[in-house]
């Protein structure tokens, strides 16, 4: 099926690539609640619901997992990136635990960063949904973006205009 | 241009136990302050502290926090800075909303180019073709490492993308240049 791609968007948000799979281009179509999946040659290839109301805002990919924070719902949303099945929340719902404002995600050594926007913070959990902390900073006003590279991390801050970074922290 | 040092810890709150059952706030934030309170009085500042439980080592030697830039429009200025990414070279590409543009900057945090004819980009990527992959307003941006444009999918019109009998708006704003400077 050939589908046409303009006007595709609605507010897309994080572009995530599948490095394991030929560099699939994963794109959060925020506004539409899905993800527009598009070959690396630029060609539509299907489309993921992400759920009624969901604002997916970043995504990273990893084990096979896609991890897709939600705007509207505080939290991550899972899914199985071959069968587009959607898997766990995290934090689970249970834990009555919410990522005030999610937005950027990173996957590192089993562990998933998440920044909230609104909370102040990034919050940590292992790659399984366990719920391992926050790390918190406290001239963070509104961290957006992170980056981890070499010993690094780097953290955009939307209110303080401006680049956090911390050296040393991956030894 | 500011490139400052800056006291500060990095602190990881950590849940106080495994079953949390009230939403984040109360106890965690009691824990938090207790942390914070632990970790001024017992280390140097500017130092970063992670937990070595996560296999990072407590950078309390080598650890170092710099805030790299303030609000504005110059070189290594940001307004809403949002996603950043690392091209071929080993720069930092980022993303700023409400300056149009994209920064690029050396790890060392030297300005090496501002790219500017964009509308609100907020996520970049670099892929193995030597691509950036940038979403701004409604649509995904293409540019080669020259920061030429390959493509763009979308337009600054929102949609769907479904069933659609115009294709009007494929490339409609081909006009768009976006510019080195």
């Amino acid at each position: 099926m050939k589908k046409k791609l303009s006007d595709l968007f609605n507010n897309p948000t994080g572009i995530g690539i599948d490095e394991h799979n030929d560099d699939e281009i994963f794109v959060c179509d925020t506004n539409n609640d899905r993800l527009v999946v598009i070959s690396r040659d630029l060609k539509w290839i299907r489309e993921i619901s992400t759920g009624l109301e969901t604002s997916p805002r970043y995504i990273c990919i990893e084990k096979n997992v896609l991890y897709v924070t939600s705007g509207t719902k505080g939290c991550v949303l899972t899914f199985n990136k071959t069968t587009d099945q959607p898997m766990r929340t995290i934090p689970e719902l249970t834990l009555g635990l919410t990522i005030d404002g999610p937005r950027s995600i990173r996957c590192i050594r089993d562990l998933l960063f998440v920044t909230s926007s609104l909370s102040k913070g990034i919050f940590v959990f292992t790659i399984d949904g366990e719920y391992r902390g926050e790390l918190r900073h406290e001239l963070f006003a509104k961290p957006i973006g992170i980056l981890f590279l070499d010993d690094s991390l780097y953290v955009t801050d939307a209110d303080k205009h401006a680049l956090f970074h911390f050296s040393g922290v991956i030894q | 241009m500011l490139n400052e040092e800056l006291a500060g810890t990095l602190v990881l709150d950590k849940p106080i136990s495994n079953s949390i059952s009230s939403p984040a706030g109360t106890s965690a934030s009691g824990d938090h302050d207790n942390r914070l309170a632990a970790l001024a009085s017992g280390l140097r500042t500017n130092e970063t502290y992670f937990d070595d439980e996560f296999g990072f080592e407590i950078g309390s030697r080598t650890g170092k926090m710099e805030i790299i830039g303030q609000e504005g429009s110059g070189k290594l200025e940001f307004k809403s800075p949002s996603g950043l990414t690392m091209n071929n070279d080993g720069h930092l590409v980022i993303c700023e909303i409400e300056n149009n543009r994209l920064q690029i900057l050396t790890k060392e945090f030297t300005h090496i180019r501002t790219i500017i004819g964009f509308r609100e980009p907020r996520d970049v990527c670099f892929n193995k073709d030597k691509r950036y992959l940038i979403t701004d307003n409604h649509k995904l941006i293409i540019l080669d490492e020259d920061f030429h444009k390959v493509e763009v999918i979308g337009s600054n019109k929102f949609g769907k993308g479904r069933s659609n009998s115009r294709d009007c708006c494929l490339f409609s704003f081909e006009k768009k240049t976006f510019r080195s400077i």
